[in-house]
């Protein structure tokens, strides 16, 4: 219980007031403020991406006009005290559409040692866990729904209400989801 | 491993993994924004040109042009940006984007149809009519436009208000013309629309593009009973055909000729399927009125009619002509005030009328004579759709007059319907198990009509047998009990007491609840376990036996009606959910002498099933013990009796202090199965 609390301050929450203010001289068209908001996003918003589409190529190439979409995006940006939910939405909304364009470099149903899947492959940074399977390898084995909700709480630490926001959800479903699938994890990574 | 070990390791794998795309979207936003700095431009643009941005090709390539000087900016907005957009829906749905001139800079099918319509054919380059032109030819030759749907959707969005008119009427007059065939003459809706962000995201979940949307909004502003996500999987034949029937005239939306019928039966064939089924007269009828609509997932013939003291309403499937749903009543216009109407008997007798229904009208009407004198004539106008009260107050205004907390009924449903001309909010909730229903008025908020039905389920392989027995007894008796000592008593509850024994004898004959799910899950194009809150009763619906299913998927909610004996899809209906429900807690009350009548397999939802369960309050002290706190310690609790995995768990929710404690405690053993704890 105590490391389960302590775990949620080591887990990166985002500053929405500094996002905000980003956001909004990103609107004003400074791109200083864009690379800011890159480097503060980056990590949520790729593994959000690639949680739903499973491919680094796809999900390299949405995450790039993901923050091009944001750039222009950003004049019609509302301050709404969540400017994670706008960013995220905003790459969900992208990623369903390569999906929907049909247009992706490995088809949905590769299996996981696709060369396209991280930690699938002999991968540099995962010659390194060797014999030891890589969490990504056993996200594989999650529903859509369940790997997106798991990545957007251990990587981008939100809460689960905010999981069911963006996900379009209701937090019961987020909730039994989001237990299931550390319940798979915890079996898998035994 | 603990859940925050797994998350860590996941946070850590995904930290390494992430590319860096920073310098390739800086480059791509200076090179499309900054026209004024175009030297130094043309060296970061090199510097970084990746080739692999395709769609940000065309607007390097112009940067370029203007840096090399020859051309003005004027060129690169005239002849590579876009200036306006033609959309173009039948069923297939095509975008077009042109430049300043009117050259086609790039064709976006927007679905498969779509896809099948442009086939290999290339446009760039070409004039927009010209590629109008092809492509219209494309979708006769390919039968999506024809004499059973001749409806087109053409729509301009550009910035330049005049030359998106002009070049609508421009195409509108052409494609008007190339649909005056020999076989049909075509119908053509034409817009402009001015897209925002919310159109776009519409289009682009629904496969559509903004001008449907914009179309289909129109649509709902008229008639709030429609979804979008209904209406956007109609062509626009079929929305033409609705608003047609309706006579609903969009602004700024030009129709010429008229939507075709030809896959339909047609009103007058609908008519007299209705006129059969009702056994009265074409003569006999008085205030007819038909209308196309969409409703049970299928294109309908919606029509009501008036005969002797009766008032009838029919929903006619356009395509085969079967019934999807009738019910009749007592005319609130005929039968008199004076005489002590009863919205009870008026409700029981409905299905009395197409037989039946004995006995129970007499008690009820004893037992209720002077609700709702005022009901029937409130309201009339229709069309607006400002001014209605809202579903919280329509919710609220059931709840008063059935003197219920909101706290003490579950499975609220709230709806906007349509009934007899004018808008009422049809509301539902269960109490224990019963169930009421109530019409109000969407505009007065008055009480139309109310019923109130005690719930009876015979379920096959009902795991507690005894105690259903005494459900079903229990609940006879107190029908009867209640049409003598209670003024507001119910025929409803009558007929499903006396049916109730032969029909726990009769399940043999019915598909079974499987069956049932089977069904509703093939209608709805879903798998099991893309589902969840799966619940199967087996229910009565207009005199008849049918299985009552729900699932979600998403927080889409599903709620299937499926004849018990043919396993023939009755009714279903797609709501999107963007509530939390918080029910579940009515439980306690109802299962005292009634509820045990709904406790039979897995199904029947929450209420009356916690007898066999440790209750809300000793998984509540469970999850407090072990969280460790006192229930004064602690705020926001919730508990609710939920599905998973096959059993039945409480989700508890508390807070304390900045944390949220999530507990999920088997209902039966009362052991902790799983709890989550959030800042």
């Amino acid at each position: 219980m105590i490391c389960a609390i302590s775990s949620n301050d080591k887990r990166k929450r985002h500053d929405s007031d500094k996002l905000d203010k980003l956001i909004c001289s990103m609107a004003s068209g400074s791109t200083d403020a864009l690379a800011e908001i890159y480097e503060e996003t980056k990590t949520s918003v790729y593994s959000f991406i690639f949680s739903i589409l499973r491919n680094t190529h796809d999900a390299e190439d949405v995450m790039h006009d993901c923050y091009i979409r944001l750039y222009y995006a950003s004049q019609d940006y509302r301050r709404m005290g969540n400017p994670m939910s706008w960013i995220l939405t905003i790459a969900k909304n992208l990623s369903l559409r390569k999906i929907h364009d049909g247009n992706r470099t490995v088809s949905e149903n590769a299996d996981s040692s696709t060369e396209g899947s991280i930690g699938g492959s002999a991968d540099d940074f995962t010659r390194e866990t060797d014999d030891r399977i890589t969490a990504m390898q056993c996200m594989e084995k999650l529903s859509d729904a369940e790997r997106s909700i798991v990545t957007l709480h251990a990587v981008s630490g939100l809460k689960h209400r905010e999981i069911a926001e963006i996900m379009d959800m209701p937090l019961s479903t987020v909730l039994s989801k989001y237990n299931r699938a550390m319940k798979k994890l915890r079996e898998l990574l035994k | 491993m603990e859940n925050y070990e797994i998350e860590e390791k996941i946070n850590d794998e995904f930290t390494k993994a992430v590319p860096d795309v920073l310098a390739s979207v800086l480059s791509d936003i200076n090179s499309c924004t900054h026209e004024r700095n175009v030297i130094s431009m043309e060296e970061k643009k090199i510097k970084h040109r990746t080739n692999r941005w395709v769609k940000w090709a065309a607007c390097a390539a112009a940067v370029i042009l203007i840096a090399s000087a020859v051309f003005g900016i004027g060129f690169y907005r005239t002849n590579y940006s876009t200036d306006m957009m033609i959309a173009l829906d039948v069923n297939p749905s095509i975008e077009i984007r042109v430049n300043r001139k009117d050259t086609v800079l790039e064709v976006i099918p927007k679905n498969e149809d779509a896809e099948a319509v442009i086939g290999n054919m290339d446009f760039k380059g070409s004039k927009i009519d010209v590629t109008v032109n092809a492509i219209i030819g494309s979708m006769l030759r390919n039968g999506y436009l024809s004499d059973i749907s001749n409806s087109i959707l053409i729509s301009v969005d550009g910035t330049d208000d005049k030359r998106s008119s002009e070049l609508l009427s421009k195409l509108t007059d052409e494609v008007n013309g190339l649909l005056q065939t020999d076989a049909f003459t075509g119908s053509v809706l034409s817009q402009t629309i001015n897209s925002n962000d919310t159109l776009k995201n519409l289009a682009d979940t629904y496969g559509i593009t903004p001008g449907k949307a914009q179309l289909i909004q129109k649509i709902i502003g008229n008639d709030p009973r429609y979804t979008f996500e209904s209406l956007s999987g109609l062509s626009i034949n079929q929305l033409n055909l609705i608003l047609n029937s309706n006579k609903l005239a969009l602004d700024d939306v030009d129709v010429v000729g008229s939507a075709s019928d030809r896959a339909y039966i047609g009103e007058i064939k609908a008519k007299e399927i209705a006129l059969n089924d009702a056994k009265v007269a074409e003569n006999d009828i008085r205030e007819y009125r038909i209308s196309m609509d969409y409703e049970h997932g299928t294109m309908v013939y919606e029509i009501e009619f008036k005969s002797g003291i009766y008032e009838y309403e029919y929903d006619i499937n356009a395509v085969t002509g079967d019934i999807v749903e009738r019910d009749s009543e007592y005319d609130d216009d005929h039968y008199d005030s004076e005489h002590g109407k009863d919205t009870h008997g008026s409700t029981g007798s409905g299905t009395g009328t197409a037989g039946g229904n004995t006995g129970g009208n007499s008690g009820s009407s004893t037992g209720n004579t002077t609700d709702n004198t005022g009901s029937g004539t409130a309201g009339g106008a229709s069309g607006s759709t400002d001014g209605y009260i809202g579903e919280e107050r329509a919710k609220a205004a059931a709840l008063t007059h059935a003197g219920l907390k909101e706290s003490d009924v579950s499975n609220m449903i709230v709806k906007l319907d349509r009934d007899d001309g004018r808008y009422v909010y049809d509301v539902e909730f269960l109490q224990g198990n019963t169930e009421y229903d109530y019409e109000i008025d969407a505009v007065t908020g008055n009480v139309l009509k109310y019923d109130k039905d005690i719930e009876e389920h015979a379920h096959s392989g009902n795991n507690t047998g005894g105690t259903a027995g005494n459900g079903t007894s229990g609940s006879t008796g107190g029908s009867s009990g209640s049409s003598t000592g209670n003024t507001t008593d119910n025929t409803g509850s009558g007929t499903a007491g006396s049916t109730s024994g032969s029909t726990a004898g009769n399940t043999g004959n019915y598909i079974g609840e499987d069956s049932a799910k089977v069904a509703a899950l093939a209608h709805a194009g879903l798998k099991e376990s893309d589902v969840t809150n799966m619940i199967v009763k087996l229910d009565r619906d207009d005199g008849r036996y049918v299985y009552d299913v729900e699932f979600l998927q998403g927080n889409t909610e599903y709620d299937y009606e499926i004849d018990a004996v043919s396993g023939n899809v009755l009714k279903y209906d797609k709501d999107i959910e963007d509530h939390v429900h918080s029910g579940g807690s009515t439980g306690n009350t109802g299962s005292g002498n009634t509820g045990s009548g709904t406790a039979g397999g897995t199904s029947g939802g929450t209420a009356g099933t916690t007898g066999n369960y440790i209750g809300e309050d000793s998984a509540k002290a469970a999850a407090l013990a072990h969280a460790g706190f006192k229930e004064s310690d602690v705020s926001n609790i919730k508990i609710k009796l939920d599905r998973d995995d096959g059993r039945y768990i409480y989700e508890i929710e508390f807070r304390n202090g900045r944390y949220e404690y999530e507990y999920d405690i088997d209902a039966l053993t009362g052991n902790i199965i799983d709890f989550d704890i959030d800042d």
